[in-house]
């Protein structure tokens, strides 16, 4: 499978980005008198500079104040100007938003993490490139993807040994720890609170996985690709290190993962819950845009985790099909959640139209 | 002369909270705030301080949980917290400089960001020309 291309902004709907603008500054909570300073990226501003002018006017609606700072990408740990900085301090949100360069300014820099650990500032990644916004997975009602986390969530009990197994040949333990599992900001809030970070579109619940995860994972795509290969990629995971099989495609990432400063740990595991989020249009956008939030697509992350495991590089695998299992109890089969049928679930979709159609993945 | 003992960190963890509860300049503040924050050096030791709606409350010993969503627990992985209340550095920096370790961290960062104001603001009325205090230029 090819990825789609994303064309630029051309033949964007106006009106699906503003509705998307207007979507994703509800869920983030966005107060009269808040000031948020929007970081798009040089790249970005040229391929579509009317995603900045529907989240201005979006803000304005909701009575916040925006300001606009054009920078380059940073990297993993990249650090913003001082006079940047500051304004990450000072300000009530900040979002990034980049394009072939995604995350210009992570989660994982001193800036950033300050300015949410010391000031409270809500640090916001709109992740997908040019259009992103007006994605079927942007525009899903955020109160059923947080409806679907929630159904999710109540299965992953401290202690309970999750399993993820796939047709390719993953087997994927590890021991849950309740109070490690997170939804951008948290699963149990209806919004996003001070301090918090989040990807957008909405759709992920993430999981820190401590030590002694074991296992195989047989990956179709890692982090980076922009194809599913014909032939799964073989990793090991033994006490939470991770090893690929050796090939053409895993030379760089096995070479960059034995360098003493680089980590291969296996830092996180995500878990997609927004059916409308795409695998095959993720992987044609950019940082695999609204693939991730793809319900039932696992990520397996490894390297760097803020203020606990440092590394300046970062891989990762995604199984797109898996069987996921909690203490034995089935919550995900072949990449269909078990959520998506469940009757409170659906209730809640009803409240938007026809849950048969809202709870239909997309490819 | 014998060497004097150097203070220990919960002990000056202790002695911050005092200053920063019988300062003038804080009434305002306290009258808005309700943290349970409790507190284990790299030693093992553990301080429990409330501070809110019910007054304020310090003693040794583990009050609350690690799972505690409605409280912090601060771990020190290692030495910080005589560095954060002498306010030569911040809470945020400590966890990032992998020094401060806070159980679940992500579902607390409404509250790790709002105790991290109320210690600055403390700082600031307590401790003069602190670090953290300096204009960046």
């Amino acid at each position: 499978m090819n990825s789609t291309p994303v064309s630029p902004s051309s033949d964007q709907d106006s009106d699906a980005l503003l509705q998307g603008a207007r979507a994703c500054l509800t869920y983030l909570g966005v107060c009269p008198g808040e000031q948020i300073v929007l970081l798009p990226t040089f790249d970005f501003m040229e391929a579509d500079p009317e995603t900045v002018h529907v989240l201005r006017a979006a803000a304005k609606e909701l009575g916040a104040e925006t300001t606009v700072a054009l920078i380059e990408s940073l990297g993993t740990h990249g650090e913003p100007t001082e006079a940047l900085a500051r304004a990450l301090d000072r300000c009530d949100m900040f979002i990034g938003i980049g394009n072939k360069t995604p995350n210009p300014i992570t989660g994982h820099c001193r800036s950033a993490l300050t300015a949410r650990w010391d000031f409270g500032a809500r640090q916001v990644d709109l992740r997908g490139g040019p259009g992103v916004l007006a994605t079927q997975c942007s525009l899903f009602p955020a109160e059923i993807t947080l409806a679907i986390a929630r159904e999710v969530n109540a299965v992953l009990k401290d202690g309970a040994e999750i399993r993820i197994r796939d047709e390719d040949g993953t087997d994927f333990r590890y021991s849950v720890h309740a109070g490690e599992v997170f939804f951008g900001g948290s699963v149990d809030r209806d919004t996003f609170a001070a301090g918090q970070r989040i990807d957008w579109p909405l759709g992920q619940l993430m999981m820190h996985v401590s030590e002694g995860s074991e296992g195989s994972i047989a990956s179709r795509c890692l982090k980076g690709m922009r194809e599913v290969l014909d032939r799964p990629i073989l990793g090991e995971v033994r006490d939470g290190h991770y090893r690929l099989e050796e090939r053409a495609e895993t030379a760089e990432i096995n070479s960059q993962m034995a360098k003493p400063h680089n980590s291969d740990l296996v830092s996180k595991l995500f878990l997609g819950v927004n059916p409308k989020g795409s695998v095959t249009e993720g992987l044609g956008r950019s940082n695999v845009g609204n693939l991730p939030q793809s319900s039932g697509v696992v990520y397996v992350a490894v390297g760097d985790k803020a203020g606990l495991i440092s590394s300046d590089f970062q891989t990762g695998a995604y199984i797109f099909k898996p069987d996921i299992e909690v203490n034995g109890q089935v919550i995900c089969r072949r990449g269909r959640l078990s959520a998506l049928d469940s009757p409170k679930v659906r209730e809640i979709a009803a409240k938007y139209g026809d849950p048969d159609e809202l709870l239909t993945q997309i490819p | 002369m014998p060497a004097t003992e150097p203070t220990k960190p919960l002990t000056i963890v202790r002695s911050f909270f005092e200053a920063v509860v019988g300062n003038s300049k804080m009434s305002e503040e306290l009258e808005q705030v309700d943290f349970r924050v409790q507190f284990r050096t790299v030693d093992g030791e553990v301080l429990y301080v409330g501070v809110g709606r019910n007054g304020f409350e310090v003693h040794e010993g583990e009050e609350i949980a690690e799972d505690d969503l409605g409280a912090l627990y601060l771990v020190e992985a290692s030495g910080c917290f005589a560095d954060i209340f002498r306010g030569e550095t911040t809470i945020g920096n400590a966890i990032f400089d992998h020094k401060l370790r806070i159980p679940g961290y992500r579902n607390k960062e409404p509250l790790i960001g709002a105790f991290s104001r109320f210690v600055r603001l403390g700082i600031w009325a307590t401790v003069p020309g602190a670090t953290i205090l300096r204009p960046a230029k």
